[in-house]
Order: C-alpha cells, then sequence, then structure tokens
C-alpha cells in the first residue's frame, strides 16, 4: 500500500466518519443498489462560500480507496477495457453518496491517481 | 483460515435485450473459502422470455467450472444454494450445468457470474451476491 494511502487512511481514521457510495443498476422500479461502506471526509459549503447556483446541500468528499479495493465494489460487471479513467471501481458522476443517513448524488469525481488510485474527491447534492 | 471472507457482488445489472452468455467480471482472492452461499434475485417487470445465470468458479488458473445454474422466465423470485468446499466428492466427469443444477463441493478461489436472455425485458433486474467464509 502505498504511503499516500496509509496517511490518508490515518487522517480519515481520525477525523472522518463512515458513510456508503452506492450506484445503481437497472431502470424502473427494479432498480439494484449495489453499495460499499467506506471512510471519508465530509465537508458542506458554509455560507459565506456560497456563489452564483451553489447551495448549502452541496459538500465535498474526500474518500480513501482502501474500502473499495478489499470490497471489490462494485463486483461484477460486464467484462470490459479498463483504463484509470474508466476504472468501475471509481465512484462517478451519477453514483451516490449515502451520508449521515441521507442519499445524495455525486456531481463530480476526481480520481487521484500517483501511479496509483490513492484518493477520490467528489462533490455531492442533495 | 480464509482470504477476504465477506459478501461479494457477482452480477447486478438491468435485463434488456438478450444476452448471450454474459460474463461478468471475477471476484478474487477468496483462497481458503470453506462454503459460498448464493442469492440471485430476479425483480421482473415485464415482457421477456426466459434469463439464467451461471455462477463459476476457477481452480486451475484457466477454465472456469459451472457451480449453481439459477432460472427465471417472467415472473420475480428470489433463489438460493450453499457450495460447501469441504463436501467429499467421488470422482465426476465435469459437465455444463443443466437448469437449476448444483456442483456442489467444488469450490476455487475466483468466482464470477454469466448471464443469459432470451427476449427483451423491460425494468427487470438481476443480482447475484455471495457470501464466502
Amino acid at each position: 500500500m502505498s504511503a499516500e494511502i496509509v496517511a490518508l487512511d490515518a487522517a480519515l481514521a481520525r477525523a472522518g466518519e463512515n458513510i456508503t457510495i452506492r450506484r445503481k443498476a437497472g431502470t424502473g422500479q427494479n432498480q439494484i443498489n449495489i453499495d460499499v461502506e467506506v471512510r471519508a471526509r465530509v465537508d458542506w459549503k458554509r455560507s459565506d462560500e456560497m456563489v452564483g447556483t451553489l447551495f448549502q446541500t452541496w459538500g465535498e468528499v474526500i474518500l480513501s480507496p482502501t474500502q473499495i479495493l478489499a470490497a471489490q465494489w462494485p463486483g461484477g460487471g460486464p467484462v470490459s477495457t479498463v483504463t484509470d479513467r474508466t476504472d468501475p471501481r471509481i465512484p462517478r458522476a451519477n453514483d451516490f453518496a449515502v451520508i449521515q443517513g441521507k442519499q445524495r448524488q455525486i456531481l463530480t469525481s476526481k480520481p487521484i491517481i500517483i501511479g496509483q488510485w490513492v484518493r477520490c474527491e467528489l462533490t455531492v447534492v442533495g | 483460515m480464509m482470504l477476504n471472507p465477506g459478501t461479494y457482488t457477482l452480477a447486478a445489472l438491468g435485463i434488456t435485450t438478450a444476452l448471450t452468455s454474459s460474463i461478468q467480471t471475477e471476484i478474487e482472492d477468496l483462497e481458503g473459502a470453506l462454503s459460498a452461499t448464493l442469492e440471485a434475485r430476479f425483480a421482473y417487470g415485464s415482457g421477456g422470455t426466459t434469463c439464467f445465470v451461471k455462477v463459476q468458479t476457477m481452480i486451475d488458473g484457466t477454465n472456469w467450472l459451472d457451480i449453481a445454474r439459477f432460472d427465471f422466465t417472467t415472473a420475480s423470485a428470489v433463489k438460493v444454494a450453499n457450495i460447501s468446499g469441504l463436501l467429499s466428492k467421488a470422482v465426476t466427469a465435469y459437465a455444463a450445468l443443466s437448469a437449476e443444477g448444483v456442483l456442489d463441493g467444488v469450490l476455487g478461489p475466483s468466482l464470477r457470474a454469466v448471464v443469459t436472455s432470451t427476449g427483451t425485458y423491460v425494468d427487470t433486474s438481476l443480482s447475484v451476491r455471495v457470501n464466502v467464509r
């Protein structure tokens, strides 16, 4: 495990919270949730940071790949060519994050890759 | 002692147009697993004809072996099976599984699902989850 991940995991253990990353499959009333619990740091926008159409329901989430890789999330999916940016294990826009019991949509996902995936920064709303 | 016991998703997908042996990515690093409890959950919307999913394991690093097959048609259903890695088994010629078949006693360190369907389903989904321990 890289030093970056070890340091991030230690920081999240001290100052993070458990959230659930959720991907949905299927359509209509029979959608399936594919969940994984991860340790993350969640920061909500303060009122003095509000500009334009930014709302206070927007949050920034930092998470480590550790729990996702351990759980082999999201599990089986169609076999395809995987690059760093299309790796299905990396949370992506239109996935969801369940934070403090409320499901919120992921707007943006920025994986940090330093030789390997070491961190993910999400913007969530809801 | 088993590496990485827990619950994993072998497949989770919407079923729409017909699929022919659609291979799902595998779950790996399950060395030491003594049993695998499988749950296949078919949530039916409308349309379609038949759908089945085979769960396979790999022992030799190359060839996949069917260990359970779950068959569905046009109704929602939840089906389960348990595979024991400790079951004594007489020498048996391997054969692909037919409907609702199980090959108990054969459990390797990797698992995957392979989905086949006929007809066009609408708002229908299939998930296969396994608890290995």
